[in-house]
């Protein structure tokens, strides 16, 4: 079998300062050697921050090319040097998904931005048009659809038929499964794996849904803290995945609400329609939540999950119907807490603790938080200096600060190692037990790990049944 | 092919529309400037435009409006109906403009052998204008749900505005920016195209009836008819 990747003492440094030694330098990783096989699919895997993108990103050439590092040592793809060459260059060899794919979106319609690479390389319009058929089965995306009204999940699924698209044998995903539903997730592993067994694709991704990965993997990479002081990870690799044993929850179970049927009704939707353009996403649909009852939305990606999470809040209105809640709208505003899927959105102070005691209730609670989400460190840092895993966390924990009655998560677990998503899970439990046990929580989640957790109730768009 | 049943060829939508607001600046002290308006609007309902037209008049209006209304401060009223006419000049030019479906563009061009780099660099400055747009209304909305009021904490309102805004357009252009290079996006390939944008007979007809209208009110303007 020959080698697809190799890495031959690779070094990642952010430390762009001039004369210093290797000791004094602080290292993302240091001196990594690994080769990855043609035909072999690896889950590369650790916690939050700890430069797994930033490795798949000197892979790919974009580290090297596009931003201002410290690197050193060599990458050869298919037996090819790639030191010195461009991004561009690279894509010839190796395809990449990235996160946040709506970033990356150029075009308005589905079937423009996945012809678009291939326009790129000059494909002819037949071999585009066979490629784009393929793709949009694969998907299930439609090739006029919006890309702007696709959800997040549909947004990751158009991005990797792009990478896709091109062809290339080396392909490197980054969180391709971050906003997926779970039957998508299993078609794109499965295809990715069909890829890697009958027609020699090497697959490399990086993902915290370890469960759903680890049945198609046949290797595990995984980094792990390093043991020199001035480095941050180093790679474990397990030859036998079996050997591999990835993070199990402690069991922090919420006590159930036994006597919710008993309380008050805090939203009550009333036999709504709500459409996008000619699409239906709910119709005639009802819905009852009442105070202290921990509801999960479920269902496959562009199904209306984040939709309903805003018509509750009064961001969206419904087409018909009407949805009635016991708050006036400063009441609701006052009242409940919403965890956005980005965090940029609502980060803006100078330092991390700024933004922790905004209109917190109590400086006793966020120590607390603090403690529990390992704020301790960088309560004098730019919040916007962290990384996206600490960002998450720091949203959450801005929002749970303020001690709201009503809590909405918006796929809280998304782009969070084990280790972080229970953090969550704790802090939840902790303000549940200030409000005296009325918390009340609607989440939005894909992570089948994660339900369990979340909510006692679920509500499955899919089937629009309670 | 390129199958819009109700569009112009955009090169041409582009070019007619470029003409259309030069010459109507030009003429807009002419005393048939009002005719010369209702011609074009009439082509433009003719080439089913209606649609473009219905989204257009919202700015039209507000435009209309304040426009005249400024510059009745210091001017005449002829001034101000000069600055109303100026106003509806560019509204008709941007029927044409606005109708241009974006990729249709890239791929006109390209076809003309317009390099790449021009092509989608137009593609990409209309597209971020939309995505400025959208993200305004998330940060909104997020500042919303972090309780601050603009009435309240004005400054903080303004921090928690710009200071996501500036780092969400950061990270979206570096977004961008990967992502055209890593789908293979080169300035110096000349690349291939999934649809070729034809010039159809509908195209033809359009030209040569914006052409002989255009003609006839130059030569009325050139004679100071």
């Amino acid at each position: 079998m020959s080698i697809a990747i190799e890495a031959k003492n690779i070094s990642l440094s952010y430390d762009m300062a001039e004369g210093k030694s290797d000791l004094e330098r602080h290292w993302i990783f240091k001196d990594l050697n690994f080769q990855i096989k043609a035909g072999e699919f690896i889950l590369l895997t650790g916690p939050s921050g700890c430069g797994k993108s930033s490795l798949m990103n000197i892979i790919n050439g974009v580290i090297a090319n596009l931003k201002d590092v410290y690197i050193r040592g060599d990458v050869y793809i298919q037996g090819q040097q790639m030191t010195g060459c461009s991004v561009q260059e690279r894509t010839a060899f190796v395809g990449s998904v990235f996160q946040n794919a709506r970033e990356q979106i150029i075009f308005d319609k589905v079937r423009d931005e996945i012809v678009f690479p291939m326009e790129n390389i000059g494909e002819t319009p037949q071999k585009m048009r066979d490629n784009l058929n393929t793709l949009l089965d694969m998907t299930g995306l439609l090739p006029d659809a919006q890309t702007a009204s696709l959800s997040g999940g549909e947004k990751q699924k158009l991005m990797t038929a792009c990478t896709l698209a091109m062809g290339q044998k080396v392909l490197l995903l980054d969180e391709p499964l971050a906003n997926m539903d779970r039957r998508s997730a299993k078609q794109l592993l499965t295809l990715l794996k069909q890829l890697s067994e009958n027609e020699n694709y090497t697959i490399v991704v990086i993902e915290h849904r370890q469960e759903l990965v680890l049945p198609h993997a046949d290797k595990v990479f995984s980094c792990i803290q390093s043991p020199l002081p001035n480095v941050n990870m180093e790679l474990k690799i397990y030859e036998n995945k079996r050997d591999y044993q990835p993070y199990v929850y402690s069991h922090i179970k919420q006590k159930e609400n036994e006597i919710a049927d008993l309380k008050e009704t805090i939203f009550f939707v009333k036999d709504i329609d709500y459409c996008i353009g000619e699409r239906f996403l709910f119709k005639h649909f009802s819905w009852e939540i009442k105070k202290g009852e921990r509801w999960v939305i479920v269902g496959d990606n562009g199904c209306g999950k984040t939709t309903m999470l805003r018509l509750l809040y009064g961001f969206e209105k419904p087409t018909s119907g009407h949805i009635v809640s016991q708050y006036t709208k400063i009441e609701k505003r006052k009242s409940i807490g919403y965890i956005l899927q980005n965090p940029d959105y609502q980060l803006f102070m100078p330092r991390v603790k700024d933004e922790l005691y905004l209109h917190s209730t109590s400086p006793e609670f966020v120590e607390e938080l603090i403690r529990l989400f390992e704020f301790e460190d960088m309560l004098d840092r730019h919040p916007l200096s962290l990384s996206e895993g600490q960002k998450r966390k720091l949203g959450v924990a801005c929002v749970i600060a303020n001690e709201p009655s009503i809590l909405f998560l918006d796929e809280p677990t998304v782009g969070l190692d084990s280790e972080s998503i229970e953090q969550v899970f704790y802090s939840l439990t902790l303000l549940k037990k200030r409000t005296r046990e009325d918390l009340t929580t609607i989440s939005v989640s894909h992570d089948k790990r994660a339900i369990p957790y979340l909510g006692n109730k679920i509500l499955n768009l899919n089937k629009i049944e309670v | 092919m390129y199958k819009e049943s109700y569009s112009i060829h955009p090169v041409l939508s582009l070019i007619c529309s470029l003409l259309l607001f030069i010459t109507g600046l030009l003429f807009v002290k002419e005393i048939w400037f009002c005719n010369y308006l209702i011609t074009f609007l009439i082509l433009l309902l003719i080439f089913r435009f209606e649609k473009t037209i219905l989204k257009i008049i919202p700015f039209a209006i507000v435009f209309g409006a304040v426009m005249p209304a400024l510059t009745l401060i210091n001017g005449s009223l002829s001034e101000a109906l000069y600055s109303f006419y100026r106003v509806l000049v560019l509204v008709m030019a941007g029927i044409l403009s606005i109708s241009i479906k974006p990729i249709h563009l890239v791929r006109a061009l390209n076809q003309l052998h317009i390099p790449r780099w021009i092509n989608l660099g137009l593609l990409i400055v209309i597209r971020f204008m939309q995505i400025f747009r959208e993200e305004m209304k998330q940060i909104r909305q997020a500042i919303i749900l972090r309780g601050i009021h603009f009435f309240q904490t004005p400054f903080l309102w303004g921090r928690a505005f710009l200071i996501p805004l500036t780092i969400r357009m950061l990270s979206i252009s570096e977004g961008l920016a990967i992502s055209l290079e890593t789908r293979g996006f080169s300035t110096d390939s000349t690349g291939s195209s999934y649809e070729t944008v034809c010039f159809q007979k509908r195209d033809s007809v359009f030209l040569c009836l914006f052409l002989t209208f255009l003609s006839l009110y130059t030569f009325m303007f050139i004679r100071g008819l």
